[in-house]
């Protein structure tokens, strides 16, 4: 046997890809979870919500200074 | 239907879609994956890496700069690169059983054979890294040297070069046998 026709069964061999059955199934199930989508009204409702919070929180804390 | 369209697909939200992207390249990164690590190296777990890093960096593909099989074997070849990093030195032992199995033909062209891929093996496993990714992307996988060298980040020149150093290396390894 030649070596040039060695080199190229190796190279033939080298480019063979075994790929596992189930390769894409499992890197699917590997995928991180999509981010749940928050709409636009419901982060400024989150963003209301806490703003009262915490006006009303510097409000107890100024009432403790007013005179009863 | 193009990568472009399943990449549409996906952008949208179609994560089944990404299944897909992946059947279509999965050959080409167990090829690159396969013979970038040496013997013995968990190759599915990482060509499995390579896929969930695209996935996650989907954004920063830029279809004008390369295709997506070019962006996908950059990030295969980075993601080797940092495996090789990672572990220790290994030895590699070649005394086990031959990974070629043997073609129909004559007892003394299968052992030939056997010597001959035995010997290339060694040799490739033997490669600086960046002659070794050059060769098994210009080689195996039929890169042009343009593509090898965006996967690198090297000029066509040095492509050329580490290309031409990693032939030679595997040609002497075979420049005892006979012909």
């Amino acid at each position: 046997m030649r070596s040039d026709e060695g080199y190229e069964s190796w190279k033939q061999h080298r480019a063979r890809a075994e790929v596992p059955p189930d390769f894409a199934a499992d890197v699917l199930a590997r995928l991180p979870a999509p981010r749940p989508r928050v709409g636009p009204w419901l982060r400024v409702a989150a963003c209301a919500l806490a703003g009262l919070a915490c006006l009303f929180r510097i409000a107890s804390v100024l009432g403790l200074f007013l005179p009863s | 239907m193009g990568d472009e369209a399943i990449l549409a697909r996906i952008r949208g939200g179609d994560r089944a879609a990404f299944g897909e992207l992946v059947e279509r390249h999965q050959e080409a990164v167990f090829r690159v994956v396969r013979n970038l690590l040496p013997r013995g190296a968990d190759c599915e777990d990482l060509a499995q890496d390579v896929f969930l890093t695209a996935y996650t960096r989907l954004a920063s593909f830029a279809p004008a700069r390369a295709s997506f099989r070019t962006w996908l074997l950059t990030i295969a070849r980075n993601a080797c690169l940092n495996a090789l990093k990672k572990r220790r030195p290994l030895l590699t032992d070649f005394s086990g059983e031959s990974p070629h199995p043997a073609d129909p033909g004559s007892p003394g062209d299968d052992l030939e054979r056997a010597e001959l891929h035995r010997r290339l093996d060694a040799a490739l496993e033997q490669l600086p890294f960046e002659q070794r990714t050059a060769f098994v992307l210009a080689e195996l996988e039929g890169l042009s040297l343009e593509e090898v060298g965006r996967v690198e980040d090297v000029p066509v020149g040095t492509v050329k070069s580490r290309l031409g150093r990693a032939r030679e290396k595997l040609r002497l390894a075979l420049a005892d046998l006979v012909e």
